[in-house]
């Protein structure tokens, strides 16, 4: 291979671990690293339920503002109770979980949700231990 | 976003969409699909940038376009299947629409690149078909990078 060639084939592959470098850090995203350690807990009015995959979410209004509360995996969501069944839009809920630590978005992921009076714990092992 | 709305609620949609092991699978699926096709991409446009000059340019490239083929059809069913479940959502996402896009202008790239005499090897010297490759790259690392952040916006 010539001079430019090899120059243009080290420069590609050194911009694609770059590339990869820099997309390191978000695909931590799943978990608990994008949030903060804290617990934070918001209480609004349900406007949108979702229980599937790759993780259960629920839209609420707090104040006129939309939250994005992400659950746990579907199977965990259910086993711990929280059904289609058992919530509707409209319903009050409060949400306990970790905050995402980029205070600029409305997104939290629960360990515990109240809904009707019933605690649906999606992360047992995550909830506070008052 | 009405046939999206229909998408969703298709019983093999739904299905998946409360499956436990289905749909890790059809995700780890999806991840050997478009890692089997970006380096098949890689390779092809490195050798044509003037990598591994002393392999024969005919039988490499044909068998790393039938395997880049292969995974992007397995890639296209993968991802249709997991973007059926929250079709109307993922819809509305820019980062979704931007993969799209990029995946768009690839093929574009692609057929630019045979118009430039890449479709018979014969322009294997020339300099032409250079632009498409380095662009290929970009193109498809683009592609697995939007994708990658759909799942985190």
């Amino acid at each position: 291979m010539d001079h430019a060639a090899e120059r243009l084939t080290r420069r590609t592959l050194f911009a694609c671990i770059l590339a990869a470098a820099w997309a390191g850090p978000a695909l931590a995203h799943h978990g608990w690293d994008w949030t903060e350690d804290e617990f934070f807990e918001i209480e609004g009015r349900i406007t949108a339920i979702y229980i599937g995959n790759p993780h259960a979410t629920l839209d609420v209004d707090v104040d006129g503002m939309t939250w994005r509360v992400e659950l746990a995996p579907p199977r965990a969501t259910v086993n711990a109770g929280f059904t289609e069944d058992v919530a509707r839009v409209g319903d009050e809920v409060k949400a306990v979980g970790h905050r995402s630590l980029d205070e600029t978005e409305r997104r939290m992921k629960a360990v515990r949700i109240i809904v009707r009076d019933q605690t649906y714990d999606v992360y047992p092992d995550r909830v506070p231990s008052n | 976003m009405e046939f999206l709305a229909l998408l969703q609620q298709l019983p093999p949609v739904q299905a998946l969409k409360s499956s436990f092991f289905a749909y890790p699978v059809v995700n780890a699926l999806h991840i050997v699909s478009i890692g089997t096709l970006w380096s098949s991409v890689l390779l092809m446009d490195l050798r044509i940038l003037g990598a591994f000059s002393e392999l024969p340019y005919k039988p490499f490239t044909r068998l790393l376009r039938r395997v880049a083929l292969i995974a992007f059809c397995g890639a296209v069913l993968t991802g249709f299947s997991m973007f059926a479940i929250k079709a109307t959502e993922y819809a509305a996402m820019p980062v979704f629409l931007a993969k799209m896009a990029l995946i768009l202008l690839a093929a574009a790239n692609f057929l630019l690149f045979l118009r430039l005499g890449g479709k018979d090897g014969k322009g294997e010297d020339s300099r032409k078909i250079r632009i498409p490759a380095v662009l290929s790259i970009f193109l498809w690392s683009g592609v697995v990078l939007a994708g990658r952040f759909i799942g985190f916006l």
